[in-house]
């Protein structure tokens, strides 16, 4: 018996919706990052608003892809895109590397955006900004990638 | 212009604690580091086996196995060593100076290209 598999579609859906809702998050966030990366130091309390709701979905969307992870294993990456789509499994170990990344990054960019004085001009808000971007291009390549996935087969 | 915003400007402009700070960006490199090493230097970490929903130390030839969990957790580890590392109260005091906190800075995301970037030729192209 795998683990979850029998409430897999519903986790699913619910690890969509979340992931849903981050995409526009870490946009918004990503765009004033990049804005800020430029001199633009605007909108940062808006900015903590979008961190804090990033690192609020995003752990809840990692956990919930964690839990489907076991049945999308066995059920559709051993069963079909293993040997079917050699490319979309290739894809899917960048997106969940990636991922995980992106979670050590959350981790460490939420308790920085409460403290960062984004005015300073250093390497600490450069970095700081550079996580923002990250942040976005991860959670885009992670849900295009997932979507393609589903199209080809879901759990 | 009511005290309350006054308040809030000069809270906003002040310097932030270099204590989070470089714990936080210790944190991020320990993660890095630990994770693209587990699969670098093929460190034998526990593989989870969903048909037998159990962890393994070694897996058998052809069996449907993950490794993913195991990974998370060790990288999770390298991030508390990197924290802890960053909140040694010399490390603190030496990131109390822009400079150090811009190298530190810098480091932290050499880490980071490095970690997304060894993933993404390993899984794609190796």
């Amino acid at each position: 018996m795998i683990v979850f598999e029998s409430l897999a579609k519903p986790l699913l859906l619910l690890h969509a919706l979340a992931s849903l809702a981050l995409t526009g998050a870490v946009t918004h966030n990503g765009l004033i990052a990049i804005r800020q990366l430029f001199g633009q130091a605007t909108k940062t309390r808006l900015q903590k608003l979008y961190v804090k709701l990033a690192f609020y979905l995003y752990v809840p969307s990692f956990v919930l892809g964690l839990l489907i992870y076991p049945a999308f294993r066995v059920r559709v990456r051993a069963a079909y895109l293993d040997a079917a789509i050699p490319l979309a499994k290739r894809l899917f170990e960048v997106k969940e590397h990636w991922l995980a990344i992106g979670l050590a990054i959350l981790l460490v960019y939420y308790p920085l955006s409460r403290v960062i004085d984004v005015r300073r001009r250093d390497g600490v808000t450069l970095m700081y900004n550079v996580f923002g971007i990250a942040l976005a291009l991860i959670v885009w390549l992670s849900t295009i990638v997932g979507l393609l996935l589903v199209m080809q087969r879901s759990i | 212009m009511s005290e309350q915003h006054s308040a809030r400007q000069r809270d906003e402009r002040s310097p932030a604690d270099p204590g989070p700070i470089a714990a936080s960006m210790l944190g991020l490199t320990g993660f890095c580091l630990f994770y693209v090493g587990a699969k670098l230097l093929a460190i034998p970490l526990p593989h989870y086996l969903p048909l037998e929903a159990r962890f393994v130390l070694s897996v058998s030839e052809g069996k449907v196995s993950m490794g993913y969990y195991a990974m998370i957790g060790f990288g999770l580890i390298g991030m508390l060593v990197g924290i802890i590392v960053g909140s040694l109260p010399p490390i603190r005091r030496w990131a109390e100076q822009d400079r150090s906190r811009s190298m530190l800075g810098l480091l932290t995301l050499g880490t980071l290209v490095l970690a997304l970037g060894y993933y993404l030729v390993v899984e794609l192209w190796l």
